[in-house]
């Protein structure tokens, strides 16, 4: 049986030559951008437990991993997602370790996806993570990083979006309803779909929350919204209001920063990862249809390894970043020049080949048989110039 | 430009007749031949497509709105924001069965047909009992008349057909209307102008 010999799986897809160029790009400038801000890279395993995703399984539902099993049967998953195992690798590897600590990743995830709808289940994706710094400086300093990456890809205008998770979390708490009735009501606003959720809700119609729950999926959009969601929240809890003015105050500094124009907030982020806790963030590009950029405050995840740190963090979607990068790159071939050695010439061909790549040029070796062959092949490809080595060494433009 | 797709047939007729009545230009999707991209406006557009078209167009963002049936949302799922119940396209899932029968009797495990195996799927374990779901495309009330299964799960409209076949409903699973969906990208990125048609279509 060999019928699956010529294609590859689902969900997975061969990357050639501008496409890579493109996301190579995009990790070149985003590796700079982290190192230059004191960032050091770390790589955790394609191959985790599944123990280390299980307690998310509302965002990593295990229909969408990946699995399989080691040699004494354990279930291993490929990993969908690079915090937690960072999480892990903090709360184990790195205990002795300064605070705060700043990391960053360049690696895969794999999240397979039930539709066929042209969606990647291999994705490349880069961010970073600032652990043992509590919310203020730490926030603006990532939050700032975002914008600034998004920014360096520089291809179209994006935006940066903030949220707060603390105020649905807040207002849930205080509902009388189950767990299994709250996520329903979490989905529903993450789906902004007010009029089931009015409809759905209908018996808590009395409840002070789930009126304002009624409310949050529409507080979003800029400035405006903090005023607007200050009106909702009069005379309802003052915890409350203070994350409103926590997340007004964040959104000024952004501002400050010289980010007019490009920050919006929405209260309702609810379809991030679970494992957020305050501060919640999305990042958008022109043109783009889903967010490249997401992130937040995880203050619990690492008690769940035994380390009770708080942190906070983001990724980026390379792949998106570099599919929006393309059209607007020209992507020159990589080389320049033809090296074509006579018979005979062979080794002085190679050794040209070499002395040329160790100054700036670079060259193909000419593999043809004669020199008009490799002159036709020199001006189809696009190459400026040949060397031909025989006797001499001649350089003939194209 | 603000590009929204529209479910083919009653749905896009009675979208286009809002769209009309809030002003827009909607001559050239009335007279459309067989053009399936027709601009109602300078900045907006129409696409008319297939139902679970509608999904895949707006979650991977080529339209940023649709108009789609929630029984092909309940189906398909996906990720997209679901911003209005526009209140036509009526309709409701039911589970029914041939009308001598006691579905719910014996332990044995109950076939079902459907045309909607995934709600289906999704109903029956949310009872947590067990059934063998078969996927049917044409008309399902065929399946249990020719005892092929023990009941179906299909959208209902005036329970005529059901009657005619001598089927009745055991069970009401959900209602179904026309929604309006949001690409969750251009919801952000083009907020004024999203929101404009989402008020021109709610009325």
């Amino acid at each position: 049986m060999k019928k699956y010999r010529k294609v590859t799986p689902e969900g997975t897809r061969d990357l050639l030559f501008e496409v890579c160029s493109a996301r190579r790009m995009v990790e070149k400038r985003l590796r700079e951008l982290f190192e230059r801000r004191g960032f050091r890279e770390v790589m955790t395993p394609g191959l985790e437990f599944y123990d280390v995703f299980s307690s998310s399984d509302r965002y990593f539902p295990q229909e969408n991993l990946y699995k399989l099993s080691d040699n004494k049967g354990r279930l291993l998953v490929m990993r969908p997602d690079t915090t937690i195992p960072i999480a892990r690798l903090c709360a184990t590897k790195l205990q002795n370790h300064s605070l705060p600590i700043r990391l960053y990743y360049n690696q895969t995830i794999y999240r397979m996806n039930q539709m066929m709808n042209g969606g990647s289940h291999e994705m490349m994706q880069m961010g970073v993570e600032l652990l043992g710094a509590k919310e203020g400086l730490a926030d603006l300093e990532i939050l700032a990083l975002g914008a600034e990456s998004l920014a360096n890809i520089g291809a179209v205008d994006y935006r940066l979006e903030i949220g707060h998770t603390g105020i649905l979390k807040g207002l849930l708490e205080r509902l009388a309803a189950t767990e299994e009735e709250k996520e329903t009501i979490t989905d529903l606003i993450a789906k902004k779909n007010v009029d089931a959720l009015k409809l759905w809700t209908s018996k808590w119609s009395d409840s002070p929350e789930m009126a304002l729950l009624c409310q949050l999926p529409l507080l979003f959009g800029t400035e405006e919204v903090f005023a607007q969601c200050r009106e909702v929240f009069q005379n309802y809890s003052a915890d409350l209001l203070q994350a409103i003015d926590d997340l007004e105050q964040v959104y000024r500094s952004l501002l400050a920063l010289g980010l007019a124009g490009k920050i919006i907030v929405d209260f309702a982020l609810a379809d991030q990862a679970d494992y957020y806790t305050a501060l919640v963030f999305r990042g958008y590009l022109e043109g783009v249809g889903e967010a490249v950029l997401s992130g937040g405050r995880y203050d619990r995840l690492l008690s769940d390894f035994g380390r009770d740190l708080p942190a906070i963090g983001f990724g980026l979607q390379v792949d998106l970043l570099a599919q929006a990068l393309l059209p607007t790159e020209t992507i020159s071939p990589i080389h320049t020049a033809l090296v074509w050695a006579e018979d005979g010439y062979w080794l002085e061909g190679i050794a040209l080949c070499q002395e040329l790549s160790r100054s700036t040029e670079s060259c193909e070796l000419g593999l043809m048989a004669t020199v008009e062959e490799a002159l036709t092949y020199a001006r189809n490809k696009g190459l400026s110039k040949v060397y031909l080595v025989g006797d001499t060494t001649k350089e003939v433009p194209v | 430009m603000i590009r929204i797709a529209l479910t083919k047939g009653r749905l896009e007729d009675n979208t286009i007749e809002r769209f009309g009545a809030a002003g827009y230009d909607v001559n050239e999707v009335r007279h459309k031949g067989r053009r399936l991209i027709l601009p109602i406006s300078n900045t907006v557009e129409v696409v008319l497509a297939k139902a679970p078209d509608v999904l895949t167009y707006v979650e991977r963002g080529v339209c940023d709105l649709g108009v789609v049936g929630k029984d092909t949302i309940m189906e398909y799922g996906g990720n997209y924001y679901e911003v209005a119940d526009l209140g036509f396209g009526r309709c409701r899932f039911a589970l029914a069965c041939a009308k001598e029968q006691n579905f719910y009797a014996g332990f044995q495990t109950k076939r079902i047909a459907s045309k909607y195996p995934k709600v289906a799927a999704a109903y029956f374990a949310g009872k947590g009992m067990d059934v063998e779901i078969i996927k049917i495309e044409g008309s399902v009330e065929l399946a249990p008349l020719l005892s092929l299964t023990d009941g179906i799960v299909d959208i209902v409209e005036t329970g005529n057909t059901l009657k005619e076949n001598g089927l009745v409903i055991v069970d009401e699973i959900a209602p179904v209307s026309a929604r309006l969906i949001v690409n969750t990208a251009s919801m952000k990125m083009k907020k004024n102008a999203v929101e404009e048609i989402i008020a021109a279509l709610r009325q």
